[in-house]
């Protein structure tokens, strides 16, 4: 974990952005604060944000089109806040470019791991070719799984799922970018391949190991995400 | 009557005089610049009090101003703002009218438009120009427009009689009535005369050629007074109203009968005039007397009794075989006072029965003003119009002579036998038949005929017509006058019967209809009916239209006629209901669409629209028809308002109860949300405290009851926020395939922390299908369904969850192992706000209710029972649908 990241925290409720300094000041990062969505690209532009926490309803400017101000000109891992019930807007968001979401109400604990999740994702370390989680062991060039030193067979579908999973670790991945990626554009609309593929999947591997339990988690309506 | 009686304002009257100012005052005011011809200055007196109204910081916009190219005029013209002419194109040629639609959105505050009286190019929305006018005041916009008096409607004879010209444009009085301001631009026929020879008046390209006959200073002058005296009985009008309405000791009504004759309109006209001079109610009167008409008769008779209503009179329309006593009949239930006719022509029936005018004059108490109608003696060719049209058919009399020629032979085959006087009660039967199937005329015929071929071929000497014996003689001329009464008594009898078949049709018809109001609970089921019965009366096809709110109609059949498809038909309905009045095929506004819209308006509102499609558009209704259609919408439209008022009291019961159940609600939440909201704000002082604040050991149990109350808050807050979204009808299921282990692991894991007090069992084969439901909403019923037992049951208590197939379900189950749940609250647990009391609280009761209405949602059931070997168990149902199919990389 890097210390002292900036992060810019896009909400217009005071007692959020008063509970998010506060946390992330008291863990070492160097926070901003911007009430609006306009102040928050303004922020975002000029003050270069390791990590940009944007509250999905604010009063000048929907959280989408702060988003896409944002895409513009900008790289930076964008965390959206949600309220419940709103799934078309969280895909459509994750799909627009931002790298995550968080459901209000949320612990801090679980503020902390995104954060992490998305710094680790901002220094990128997509280009290793072997992942190790606990008893689990990839090896991508050979297309080879192990768990706990035990090769477990997978098809090409499983494993190129698989892979699509583990390369964006800790962070969700919609249905619609697992589904173009494994299967193709075409089958975008084919959410039940996912819901088939991704039980085997857990058959193999979750159940191989307790160590295992849960690492493949659900986002309902949604998408998936790896849990690391 | 005593003489106060004589002064106080009748009631009627002064609601009357009530009701027309108050009219004026809702919609726009009209002021009118009434000239005696062209060329007076009436655009230029209208232009120059608009500049007065601009100079008063008045919003003036030119609708339709014709300058003629005159300087003067347009110079006037610059200030003011015009809205530029529409074009209309009819036969390929271009023409531009007034642009009514962009007048009213503009909605200025006046709007000045020339020439009242212009006909509007056929295509465009009326057919003349004081209809556009009347829309526009209807929508408080105030007009100034000009108008010459030979376009006056009851002027029109005057104007005709002294200037010799036809006039084909005119405007009717109940719209001149609507003016507040009748301006009068005089000028002295000399200034006149003189100004057209300097070339200043322009005359149309048409008129130019009429001009050296019209402008003629005897003509002018006539004109003049014309004009004159139509603004002095205006403005005399005006004072009587003022005056307190006491000037008119006698109650006045006119009687006007009008048939299909063309004189008829003369009739009405003058009629009109009369009763305006004398501030009289006036009634026109038609008597189907049920002789058959012609098309052409048909559609005069549609256009006398429309111009009569335009007119502003009331129109009667009776059955009887009498005028006479029709007359009298109705001129008795109204109370008329006098009635009008043309004088009578003099011919041969005149002089044969008694003449109108005595049976009127003996039989009925009205005064009788006869008309004087030169038109109708020089025109000696005029057909002649009463109750008898002669040769209006061939055929009939083409019968009655092959009739007579019939009797004939066969009375000359019976003559051997029998005597020439009973051959004679042969011909008296034949002319008796000819009474049931004939009309007077071919009935007088066969009469004659008969009594001639009786003298001719039988009454000795034979095949002469000299009768020798005088007994002989009298018998003939008594048989032809026994023969002529008997025919037309029989034609009468027969004929009364006929009309009153048909008066018995028309009213079992109606009759037949409104059943159908009271049999038919449902509107649209109801409508329907109606309309089948109508289409079956009326020929045709019908059709209600009625407005849903906003830009939304609905109509009553299921599937709409190809007609209602066109977007120039809806537009023409979208016009009747929002101006509430009639319009398309054989009105005159719209009139050039296909069907004919007549609004439904039940206590002065328009519910919707009646459109009707004719089979043959050439051929009018009827007046009879048309009564009974407008009878007929009347009722639609009170069905229609009594169903609101009806749904109306529906959705007053709904608020009722739903107010009832968002008390209930109240009184549940407040109580479970205050609970964490207090524990939370006591824990928040605690932690304040001084000694607690510096000891973490007294601090840790505060942060941990602090986070579980946030958390039981949150629960019941998103409890609530789900069921307000579930009952709200707007949610729609996002169904996907999924595995039950996955749900039932994602559940696991979402209680994992509360789960650990517990002992779970899962139970769940490796071969189940595939779930076909919104993922999410599913999993919430599993939670909800899991933290129910695990807040009803003791800690350590096993929880068993397991999944079958069963048949073509899908059945998962918790069953718990605590104390049940009481025999008599069973059925009530997936009740809202339902908790079983004496339960320890932490719930809103509305988890389970959640969950029986997501299972629902998805056509499955839930149930809940207690276990025999104790512990209660939930089963929820789903069906299995068709498995999905993989598609293999």
């Amino acid at each position: 974990m890097r210390t002292g990241a900036k992060i810019l925290v896009i909400d217009d409720e005071k007692s959020i952005r008063r509970f998010i300094d506060a946390s992330l000041t008291a863990k070492g990062y160097e926070v901003l604060l911007a009430k609006t969505g306009q102040e928050g690209i303004k922020t975002a532009s000029e003050s270069h944000p390791d990590v940009v926490i944007l509250d999905l309803n604010l009063p000048d400017k929907g959280g989408l089109d702060v988003l896409k101000e944002i895409r513009k000109f900008s790289r930076v891992p964008v965390i959206v806040l949600t309220v419940k019930n709103a799934d078309a807007d969280k895909e459509l968001l994750l799909d627009s470019g931002a790298d995550d979401y968080l459901v209000k109400p949320f612990s801090l604990t679980e503020l902390l791991a995104r954060i992490r999740v998305a710094l680790r994702h901002s220094v990128n370390l997509q280009d290793d070719t072997t992942f190790k989680h606990g008893p689990l062991e990839i090896d991508f060039g050979k297309r080879k799984v192990w768990i706990a030193e035990e090769e477990v067979h997978l098809t090409a579908t499983e494993f190129d799922l698989l892979k699509a999973l583990v390369s964006h670790a800790g962070k969700i991945v919609t249905q619609s970018h697992l589904l173009s990626e494994v299967w193709g554009p075409h089958a975008i609309e084919q959410s039940h391949y996912l819901r088939i593929y991704v039980s085997q999947l857990r058959r193999k591997l979750e159940d191989k190991d307790p160590g295992l339990r849960g690492f493949i988690i659900t986002d309902p309506g949604v998408g998936y995400r790896i849990q690391i | 009557m005593t003489d106060n009686d004589a002064i106080r304002p009748d009631p009627d009257e002064l609601l009357k005089s009530l009701k027309k100012a108050q009219e004026r005052e809702k919609g726009g005011k009209l002021k009118i610049f009434l000239g005696m011809s062209a060329g007076v200055g009436k655009t230029y007196a209208m232009l120059e009090a608009a500049h007065v109204l601009i100079k008063d910081g008045s919003d003036v916009v030119a609708g339709i101003i014709e300058t003629h190219g005159r300087i003067e005029t347009q110079k006037l013209l610059e200030n003011i703002p015009v809205i530029p002419r529409i074009a209309v194109f009819y036969r390929d040629k271009e023409f531009a009218e007034l642009d009514i639609d962009t007048l009213l959105k503009r909605k200025p505050e006046f709007a000045l438009v020339d020439e009242l009286a212009h006909t509007n190019i056929p295509g465009s929305r009326h057919e003349k120009r004081w209809q556009d006018i009347v829309e526009l005041l209807d929508h408080g916009i105030n007009v100034y427009a000009t108008l010459n008096v030979q376009h006056v409607e009851s002027r029109k004879e005057d104007v005709e009689l002294a200037t010799g010209i036809a006039i084909y444009e005119t405007v009717p009085d109940s719209m001149i009535e609507r003016a507040e301001q009748i301006e009068l631009v005089d000028i002295p026929p000399e200034t006149l005369l003189e100004r057209l020879a300097d070339g200043k008046v322009y005359l149309g390209e048409k008129a130019a050629q009429a001009a050296d006959n019209f402008f003629r200073q005897d003509k002018l002058t006539a004109l003049r007074e014309i004009a004159l005296r139509f603004a002095g009985d205006v403005v005399g009008n005006e004072l009587r109203g003022l005056a307190g309405q006491a000037a008119r000791p006698v109650h006045e009504k006119l009687l006007v009968a009008v048939s299909h004759s063309p004189h008829s309109r003369r009739l009405i006209r003058a009629a009109r005039k009369m009763a305006f001079a004398a501030e009289a109610d006036w009634i026109t009167l038609h008597v189907d007397t049920g002789i058959t008409l012609s098309q052409d008769d048909k559609n005069r008779l549609s256009e006398n009794i429309e111009l009569a209503r335009s007119l502003g009179a009331a129109i009667i329309t009776t059955t009887d075989s009498d005028l006479v006593s029709a007359i009298a009949r109705i001129g008795k239930q109204h109370g008329v006072t006098k009635l009008l006719m043309g004088r009578p022509n003099h011919n041969f029936f005149s002089k044969l029965c008694p003449s109108l005018l005595d049976r009127l004059l003996k039989e009925t108490d009205i005064d009788v003003q006869v008309l004087y109608d030169e038109s109708a003696r020089a025109d000696s060719k005029e057909r002649f119009y009463l109750p008898f049209s002669f040769l209006a058919d061939k055929r009939p009399y083409q019968s009655a002579l092959v009739l007579i020629g019939v009797i004939t032979v066969v009375g000359a085959m019976l003559a051997p036998a029998v005597s020439y006087q009973s051959v004679g009660f042969l011909y008296l039967l034949a002319v008796l038949g000819a009474g049931a199937f004939f009309t007077v005329g071919p009935i007088l015929l066969s009469a004659a005929l008969s009594a001639l071929a009786w003298d001719f071929f039988f009454i000795p000497p034979k095949y002469t017509f000299a009768i020798t014996r005088p007994e002989d003689m009298l018998m003939c001329l008594t048989y032809l006058l026994v023969a002529a009464i008997t025919g037309l008594l029989s034609h009468r009898i027969i004929g009364n019967q006929q009309l009153l078949r048909s008066k018995e049709k028309s009213s079992e018809a109606m009759l037949d209809i409104l059943a159908q109001f009271a049999f038919q609970s449902k509107r649209k089921e109801c409508l329907q009916t109606v309309m089948d019965k109508m289409r079956g009366f009326f020929g045709g096809s019908f059709e209600v239209i009625f407005a849903k709110g906003g830009q939304d109609f609905e109509t009553t059949t299921a599937a709409p006629y190809r007609w209602m498809s066109d977007a120039r038909e809806w537009a023409v309905a979208k016009w009747v209901l929002d101006n509430g009045k009639e319009a398309g095929w054989s009105t005159d506004t719209l009139s050039a669409s296909q069907a004919l819209y007549i609004p439904l308006i039940a206590y002065g509102k328009v519910t919707g629209v009646l459109a009707y499609m004719p089979n043959n558009p050439g051929i009018m209704l009827g007046e009879e028809a048309k009564s009974l259609m407008l009878a007929l919408c009347g009722q639609i439209a009170f069905y229609f308002k009594q169903e609101l008022y009806r749904e109306q009291a529906q959705s007053a019961e709904e608020l009722k109860r739903s107010e009832k159940l968002y008390q209930t609600i109240l009184n549940s939440i407040s109580h479970e949300i205050k609970t964490p909201i207090t524990a939370i704000i006591g824990l928040v002082s605690a932690l304040e405290d001084d000694k607690i604040a510096v000891d973490p050991q007294a601090r840790k149990p505060i942060l941990h009851e602090l986070s579980e109350a946030a958390d039981r808050l949150n629960r019941e807050v998103t409890n609530i926020l789900d069921m307000s979204r579930l009952s709200s009808g707007l949610l729609s299921l996002k169904k996907e395939w999924f595995d039950v282990r996955e749900l039932t692991e994602a559940c696991m894991s979402k209680l994992s922390q509360r789960l650990d007090t517990h002992k779970l069992e899962l139970h769940i084969p490796d071969k189940l299908p595939f779930l076909h439901a919104d993922y999410a909403l599913m999993e919430q019923v599993l939670v909800n369904i899991l933290s129910n037992a695990l807040n009803y049951t003791q800690s350590g208590s096993r929880i068993e969850l397991s999944a079958a197939q069963e048949g073509e379900r899908l059945v998962i189950r918790v069953a718990d192992s605590g104390q049940g749940i009481p025999q008599e609250y069973l059925g009530k647990v997936f009740d809202r706000f339902f908790r079983v009391p004496g339960t320890p609280t932490g719930g809103t009761g509305l988890g389970l209710a959640i969950a029986k209405t997501v299972v629902e949602l998805h056509n499955g059931s839930i149930a809940a029972i207690n276990r025999p070997d104790g512990g209660a168990e939930f089963s929820i149902t789903l069906p299995v649908e068709p498995q999905p199919n993989l598609e293999n990389k």
